[in-house]
């Protein structure tokens, strides 16, 4: 569902990273005012962790849906899969479901 | 002009043959004393005579008329004398010729090469209209028929006069050459406006001037002369960009701002026009290291994209982009990036020079 997230920008390390940075992608990331304006087609997963680091958050408008449809007919181009960040995400899980049995059988 | 009598000097012979009283030829014994051009009198005894025509001789005797100057017609012996003496009918001849010219009033009267007499002297006599002569009608100095130019009357001090005419006049006056009013003061800001007075030069019009002061080229919001409008931006941290994501650039530091056109802090993404015009834009920047997929560097007026660079990626690259936008007031430029690197990417930071944007009025 595409909704609208308005987020801080922290400094870390000598470099600005909006919060949720994270869960960011397939996104518009416009300036309002004093904070970042995030347009993105979120997932539920995606809508959880963006919605505990905006200063708030809305549905779009339709002028909006439409903005980052134009934007998606501007980049074409299909995002290469991070395949080393999706290992780590997979161990992450096995790990866990590991972690899990473990719990289970004790 | 008379048919003057003729003379030569010692004009003198005699008779060769006698006359009676009433002949009306004679002959004389050396016609070479006497004028060959007629007519000339000659004194014989106490009558005057005057030749008319002829020889003098006995074959071609003079042709003669008798009794002249009041004499009585006489018989004359073979021999006698015959004289060309200076009569008084000569003299009075002279003398009533120089009485015609001093009391004629029309003709032309030739001087010839001497003094001319003076005008007090000869105001009986007046320059007749060239246009047509000798019809009586005096020199009329109002029209211009005569061919001549009236003279000039002295004006009043300072200005000018001379003789002219113009278009729809018939004759030649007397014209100012100036107006008598003195020249306008010029102020700054004056508009232009003519003269009151239809002479050849106007000194009361003006010249449009402008205004005081003199507009500095910050001043300006036309023209060519307002290169000092613009703004320079760039960010002194690097910027973490998510992966394929249209991310605008926020700018928080300026090297200048000639026109207000941009805060560091709210809306910092944005140069915002405040004066209108044709503004040429400019963007760079450079990625961190990473040579996934593409890199892309947009340049955005109110929103809507007016150029794009895009190139496949490798490490540290760079990007820069250029616009001209007629523009006007409150409208903006941003600058967004985008990346396919596969997680986020950074657009470093490097000093006052990246990433750059600016904006500069060119006309």
């Amino acid at each position: 569902m595409i909704r609208v997230y308005y987020l801080k920008t922290q400094r870390v390390n000598n470099t600005d990273i909006v919060n949720g940075n994270e869960y960011i992608h397939g996104a518009i990331l416009d300036d309002e005012g004093t904070l970042r304006k995030l347009i993105q087609d979120t997932t539920d997963n995606e809508h959880a962790g963006l919605i505990k680091v905006a200063e708030k958050w809305r549905d779009a408008t339709e002028d909006e849906v439409q903005q980052l449809e134009a934007m998606k007919a501007h980049f074409p181009y299909e995002p290469p899969r991070n395949l080393a960040q999706e290992i780590n995400e997979l161990k992450a899980k096995i790990s866990a479901l590991e972690v899990k049995a473990e719990v289970e059988k004790i | 002009m008379p048919d003057w009598l003729k003379f030569t000097n010692r004009g003198q012979s005699t008779l060769d043959g006698g006359i009676d009283d009433d002949d009306i030829t004679l002959a004389v014994a050396d016609p070479s004393k006497f004028p060959i051009t007629f007519p000339f009198r000659l004194t014989i005894d106490n009558e005057i005579v005057e030749v008319t025509d002829g020889g003098g001789t006995a074959i071609d005797p003079y042709d003669i008329t008798r009794g002249e100057e009041g004499t009585t017609p006489a018989a004359h012996l073979d021999k006698v004398v015959v004289r060309l003496n200076i009569t008084a009918g000569v003299v009075e001849q002279v003398q009533d010729e120089l009485d015609t010219h001093g009391t004629a009033t029309t003709g032309v009267h030739g001087v010839g090469v001497g003094t001319v007499a003076k005008t007090a002297d000869i105001t009986a006599t007046k320059l007749d209209d060239f246009a047509a002569p000798d019809d009586n009608t005096d020199l009329d100095a109002s029209t211009s028929k005569h061919g001549l130019v009236v003279k000039a009357t002295a004006p009043a001090a300072g200005l000018y006069n001379y003789v002219g005419i113009t278009n729809g006049e018939t004759a030649y006056t007397n014209k100012a050459l100036f107006d008598a009013t003195n020249p306008s003061t010029q102020a700054f800001g004056d508009s232009a406006a003519p003269g009151s007075a239809a002479v050849s030069a106007r000194r009361d019009h003006k010249h449009a001037m402008m205004a005081d002061p003199v507009p500095t080229h910050s001043a300006l919001t036309t023209g060519v002369h307002a290169f000092n409008k613009g703004v320079k931006v760039w960010h002194n941290a690097a910027q973490s960009i998510p992966n394929n994501t249209a991310t605008i650039l926020s700018f928080n530091q300026e090297d200048f701002d000639l026109d207000d056109m941009h805060d560091n802090t709210t809306n910092n993404s944005r140069l915002t026009i405040k004066t209108a015009g044709l503004y040429m834009v400019l963007a760079s920047i450079q990625w961190d290291s990473g040579s996934t997929g593409y890199r892309e560097l947009f340049i955005l007026h109110n929103g809507n994209v007016i150029s794009k660079y895009s190139i496949a990626a490798h490490d540290y690259i760079g990007n820069i982009n250029f616009a001209l936008k007629s523009c006007s007031v409150n409208d903006y430029f941003q600058v967004h990036v985008w990346h396919t690197q596969g997680a986020s990417l950074n657009v470093l930071s490097e000093g006052s020079h990246n990433p750059m944007f600016c904006a500069v009025r060119i006309a």
